[in-house]
């Protein structure tokens, strides 16, 4: 039996690649040097090959082709420019980062980077312009800062205000995009005055840029931040609500909804990288449903987190991605198990726990990469969000709705617009109660990346204890042992 | 019945009974806007509680409005909500006193969720650097920039209109507050005056420039929060309001004075503070 089980081990390809993932992060976290580590490693392949080990040797190269991978990536965008106006193009969406200054991220034929700017010119996606770059426009990065900067613009030179000449307007499919998602970004505020529009396009496609202090001061406090964090965690949420939802009709019809849901949510909101791997998690998470067979939904998971490292492994710094990856893993992982054992009198009280359930699963999940990513911990938190994530799914749901028909007809929008208005009312209300205490935070001055592995690691054996238990080992781990 | 059509029709009934509740909510909100609430058939003044700051939304029959300053920031947009009808999403005029970001730090948000048709500026205020930059940002296929100075009138909808007392198109001399846009308001029942942050030397000239008549109102938004720099008697003598209103918040500039307090309550003329009272409605 358990020569079944360490064969069936070598049969996944997630193994292999979890190898090589695990290579590159390490890679980008410690940026270890090569020389030392590789003689190590080559001398234990050489160990395993000999004791035709070979499988284990595969894994090793493969790590270590993941470290190299790694340290190539951070050695090509290492960019040094010298000085001079350089022309090229916006090579990202402009974003209005503080109250009076924008961010983009510039190309051009010598490399690329970031440009801060209190000159609120009309820019937009693929504009040509003429920058000129020197040693006095350089930001000084303090902290993780240039790893921000990395795992967003894939640049951490950061240039503040240097001379901008506009030439050219950028054209094309991008560009038009771009331009609708800038348009819908402002539909919300105009569906929703206000904190409560800035909360509805928040948990849409992200941002809290436009709340009053007194809601941003209370969202740090009640440790809510999360809930216009970033927009990764948030489609996983919708995804799990329209899909119970649509399910009372049929599966088949709940997949294709979903499905093209998440499509028209991708191009919405101009392509932009943070929703494009927040919906490949969807999909994950869609397919799971549809195939009923997770074990192989979380290999298309490790394998889509895996073409998110390939394209830029200083995704590890980005909160997007990770709670977006958190959120999903939880829902494959729990999701069924929870979907099978919720029960009720009838189908919509049902499909009321199970999405509850895994909305909350969802939430377990990311729980140490918030804590690690905005180092600090509210004592209210818990009981915050379990007074406000319930409403999310539904709030987001029918405020997607307000947003399309306010294309259709924009009065039609805003009557709809109010039905949610009461709903987003109580969120910040909630937010702001829970929120109205600075004394409920608590402070973590560093939190280690390996601990938030180490927590998800714990995660996953304990959920392997649990389910072995009740049975339901088999659909989510392949475990043949009984 | 097997399972999945119970199901089914059970869906209908319960997408039935929500469109009747979206039907009764919608047509409920309309009959409160439009029937019940005597704001959208008669003329209001909001003067909102946006904090330290100056903010006051003129309401005017169908569904006219106009903005005299933006508050500082984010919170005027919440007040301006409170007071428009719920379906409104255009105030036609923006009057800007002067640049300061109390006055104007919350437009931004205000354009965001409100078209504007015009927007109001002295002309004395044309070349700063903060009116340059409105400028540049505004939408000019959706919205005017009007450049006034005194004896000019904006008609915002007949016969409610904005007499501009002050400031001069070219005035030497002054600087900042002093050269706010002071506009009294007619037409539309009681006067209004409203005077930005203008203090006592910017408040010698507007009293000097205009006839006594101009000057004589029903409601006063003193200027600058309450500020002792631009309290005088001469202003209430020349000015005669029934009702006065301070708009301020929580500040460490001692605004209102207590001079200013004092003298009120001594001549028994009504005043509200924004602070205390919040958003304060005046009928006109």
């Amino acid at each position: 039996m358990n020569k079944i089980r360490v064969s069936k081990f070598f049969l996944y390809p997630a193994t292999y690649i979890l190898c090589f993932a695990t290579g590159a992060i390490i890679g980008v976290k410690t940026s270890l040097s090569l020389f030392p580590a590789g003689t190590v490693l080559l001398g234990i392949i050489l160990f395993l090959v000999v004791f035709k080990l070979t499988r284990y040797a595969a894994l090793i190269v493969l790590f270590m082709l993941g470290n190299i991978y790694a340290l190539f990536f951070i050695y090509f965008t290492n960019w040094q420019f010298l000085s001079g106006c350089y022309v090229g193009t916006i090579s990202s969406q402009v974003n209005q980062y503080s109250e009076d200054k924008i961010r983009y991220s510039f190309s051009f034929n010598a490399g690329k980077a970031v440009v801060e700017s209190s000159d609120k010119k009309d820019l937009g996606y693929g504009d040509k312009v003429e920058i000129c770059l020197s040693d006095e426009y350089l930001k000084k990065l303090d902290g993780g800062w240039d790893k921000y900067y990395l795992s967003n613009y894939l640049s951490n030179r950061v240039y503040k205000d240097p001379p901008v000449k506009y030439l050219e307007r950028g054209r094309g499919f991008r560009r038009s995009l771009a331009d609708f998602s800038d348009f819908i970004g402002r539909r919300f505020y105009k569906l929703w005055p206000g904190d409560k529009g800035t909360l509805a396009k928040g948990l849409i496609l992200g941002g809290s840029q436009n709340f009053t202090e007194e809601v941003k001061e209370a969202l740090k406090n009640s440790g809510t931040s999360h809930l216009t964090a970033v927009s990764g965690y948030n489609v996983a949420i919708i995804t799990v609500v329209v899909f119970n939802l649509m399910r009372l009709i049929s599966k088949r019809v709940a997949f294709l909804v979903t499905a093209v849901l998440l499509l028209s949510f991708v191009f919405l909101t101009g392509l932009t990288p943070s929703v494009m791997r927040a919906a490949l998690m969807g999909g994950a998470y869609l397919l799971s449903k549809m195939l009923g067979r997770p074990k192989m939904t979380m290999h298309f998971l490790v394998l889509a987190g895996f073409a998110l490292l390939l394209a830029n492994p200083f995704i590890v710094y980005n909160i997007g991605p990770l709670l977006s990856f958190g959120a999903t893993y939880g829902l494959i992982f729990a999701g069924d198990f929870l979907s099978k054992i919720a029960s009720g009198p009838n189908n919509f009280w049902k499909i009321f726990l199970s999405t509850l359930g895994e909305t909350t699963v969802a939430q377990i999940f990311v729980m140490p990469v918030l804590i690690y990513y905005f180092g600090q911990v509210s004592i209210l938190s818990p009981i915050a969000n379990l007074f406000i994530l319930p409403l999310i799914p539904f709030a987001m749901f029918f405020e997607f709705i307000a947003l399309v028909l306010s294309f259709t007809n924009f009065y039609v929008g805003i009557f709809f617009a109010k039905l949610v208005e009461p709903v987003l009312s109580y969120i910040i209300f909630a937010i702001k109660f829970f929120g109205s205490s600075s004394y409920a935070v608590v402070i973590i001055s560093s939190v280690n990346f390996w601990a938030v592995v180490l927590s998800y690691l714990v995660f996953y054996i304990a959920g392997r204890i649990i389910f072995r238990k009740i049975n339901l080992g088999n659909r989510v781990f392949g475990d043949h042992v009984k | 019945m097997d399972k999945s059509s119970k199901s089914k029709t059970r869906l209908i009934n319960y997408l039935l009974v929500l469109a009747l509740a979206i039907l009764v909510a919608v047509w409920a909100a309309v009959f409160r806007g439009a029937e019940a609430n005597p704001e959208l058939s008669s003329s209001q003044i909001y003067f909102l509680d946006v904090g330290q700051g100056d903010s006051a939304l003129l309401s005017l029959p169908q569904s006219t409005q106009v903005l005299i300053d933006a508050g500082r920031d984010g919170k005027t947009v919440e007040r301006i909500a409170e007071a428009m009808p719920f379906f409104d999403r255009k105030i036609e005029f923006v009057v800007i006193s002067h640049f300061d970001s109390d006055h104007v730090g919350g437009l931004d948000e205000v354009m965001l969720s409100y078209d504007i048709d015009q927007i109001i500026i002295a002309t004395a205020q044309k070349d700063q650097k903060e009116a340059q930059e409105l400028v540049a940002k505004v939408d000019k296929n959706k919205t005017d920039i009007k450049y006034v100075s005194r004896s000019d009138s904006v008609y915002f909808r007949a016969p409610v209109k904005g007499v501009v007392l002050w400031p001069e198109a070219k005035t030497e001399g002054l600087k900042d507050n002093d050269l706010s846009l002071v506009m009294q308001i007619l037409g539309a029942g009681k006067k209004v005056l409203m005077m930005g942050d203008i203090e006592n030397k910017g408040q010698l000239y507007l009293f000097a420039k205009n006839e006594i008549s101009d000057l004589d109102t029903d409601v006063l938004k003193f200027p600058h929060h309450g500020a002792g720099g631009a309290f005088s008697e001469k202003l209430f003598e020349l000015t005669t309001p029934e009702k006065v209103i301070i708009s301020v918040g929580k500040n460490s500039y001692g605004h209102p004075s207590g001079t200013l307090i004092d003298f009120l309550k001594n001549k028994i003329i009504e005043f509200v503070r924004t602070d205390e009272a919040g958003t304060v409605r005046v009928g006109l």
